[in-house]
């Protein structure tokens, strides 16, 4: 009951929850590293507890759009045998995994400014000194990751030196054509004069900033100023670039293998070249395609571990 | 997250979907009322009683809708201070363990 409660709470923040934090709602999420199902105290005291053999190598997990940290497949508890990524990166590799929980329903760019400051605090407090900061974001998740990155680029943050690689699973990089057309249809029926079209319209806006900064993977808050601009349901050319002195990892799913379907549907959220950043210049031994993999399958994947497990092995 | 957090969270969604969706369906009700009662009202003949008729019909309508968000208010004050007496009970609670704790541990000592 507990474990769907959240999962509940994590999608109603997904579909409205900027309404939830504007209006002061007991139900919005504040972000947090969660541990044994409550939110982790970031001071060294609190973390020596949780961690009583904290590692200098952290992976960082972050979920996407209407999920918490459950879509990962974790057990609340501390459980030896749990098969999720973080807990196999922590046996394999000997990092030390950190579920962040958000509300997916905030405008990505304030969410990538929370995980900044997040990072910045779990840096100071961590236990041993750090020499790898590992992101992992999952969908809308490795958004927030590159926005956090962003911000902390701008700003000169200390935990972005300790990050030198970062991997994306499903995360829709040049946008999603789902939320872009759902964007058109809105447009399209505000301009029937009816008042139920408009109604059903007005209910279509309702969907969170989050969601809809999903469209076109806007990872700062200007970079809303071109979906006003033009609404098309064409791949943007992203104005943010995967930063430099990192090096990016993405896994994307297809559930054909056929090269245009996989272009155009994908794993049926997020199209092939979103998911792998088509024309980004990543090399194609940092890139992997999954066939017969759907979007939510690749949070939880065999076949993905095996890859990032390939992937991180070699020494940063 | 408290319990009762969450709970005056979702007591407060619900209060906020009946108020404003009560708000939408009522424009459109009107909205949808107002055609007929246009093509009417352009028939001289019966143009003055139909305007009259448009006129009441739009009053109880919003008479009815104005009742709908005066009950949703009026439960959710009600909700609002069930929850606080729940809350107010599990501070004492909380606060009467605090207190006989301490005296346990000095009589065990």
């Amino acid at each position: 009951m507990g474990r769907n409660l959240e999962l509940a709470i994590g999608a109603l923040n997904g579909t409205v929850g900027d309404y939830l934090a504007r209006t002061g709602n007991g139900l919005a999420t504040s972000m947090a590293f969660m541990h044994g199902g409550a939110p982790l105290a970031l001071d060294p005291a609190a973390l020596a507890r949780a961690f009583p053999a904290p590692s200098a190598r952290v992976v960082v997990l972050v979920h996407g759009l209407m999920n918490t940290e459950h879509v990962w497949g974790r057990p609340d508890e501390d459980d030896a045998s749990a098969t999720d990524y973080g807990s196999r990166l922590a046996r394999d590799l000997g990092f030390t995994p950190l579920y962040v929980r958000y509300n997916s329903g905030l405008p990505i760019p304030d969410n990538g400014a929370a995980l900044d400051a997040l990072l910045t605090a779990l840096v100071a407090a961590w236990p041993v000194p750090l020499t790898e900061l590992l992101p992992l974001g999952y969908s809308m998740g490795g958004l927030v990751v590159r926005s956090a990155c962003h911000a902390a680029a701008t700003a000169d943050r200390p935990w972005l030196t300790r990050v030198t690689r970062a991997v994306y699973v499903g995360t829709p990089h040049l946008g999603a054509p789902l939320e872009r057309l759902g964007r058109v249809v809105s447009k399209v029926l505000h301009t029937v004069p009816d008042p139920t079209t408009r109604l059903i319209a007005d209910i279509a806006d309702l969907r969170s900033q989050g969601l809809q900064d999903l469209g076109d993977a806007d990872l700062r808050h200007e970079d809303r100023a071109r979906r006003r601009a033009t609404v098309s349901l064409r791949d943007p050319r992203h104005p943010v670039p995967l930063l430099p002195g990192i090096r990016h990892y993405l896994a994307a799913g297809t559930l054909v293998s056929a090269p245009w379907a996989a272009a155009l549907f994908g794993d049926t959220v997020v199209p092939a070249p979103s998911a792998t950043a088509a024309d980004s210049g990543i090399p194609a031994s940092q890139v992997r395609l999954f066939p017969g993999t759907s979007h939510i399958a690749l949070a939880q994947h065999p076949g993905v571990y095996d890859q990032l497990h390939a992937w991180l092995r070699e020494a940063p | 997250m408290s319990t009762t957090t969450r709970l005056r969270g979702l007591a407060a969604l619900l209060r906020d979907a009946v108020e404003h969706g009560s708000t939408a369906i009522q424009r459109v009700h009107l909205a949808t009322a107002a055609r007929p009662f246009f093509l009417l009202e352009a028939i001289p003949a019966v143009a003055e009683p139909a305007a009259l008729v448009h006129r009441v019909y739009d009053a109880s309508v919003s008479f009815t809708y104005d009742n709908v968000r005066r009950v949703n208010w009026i439960v959710g004050v009600g909700v609002g201070v069930v929850l606080d007496g729940v809350e107010a009970r599990e501070r004492a609670e909380a606060a009467a363990e605090d207190a006989v704790e301490p005296r346990l541990i000095e009589r065990a000592v």
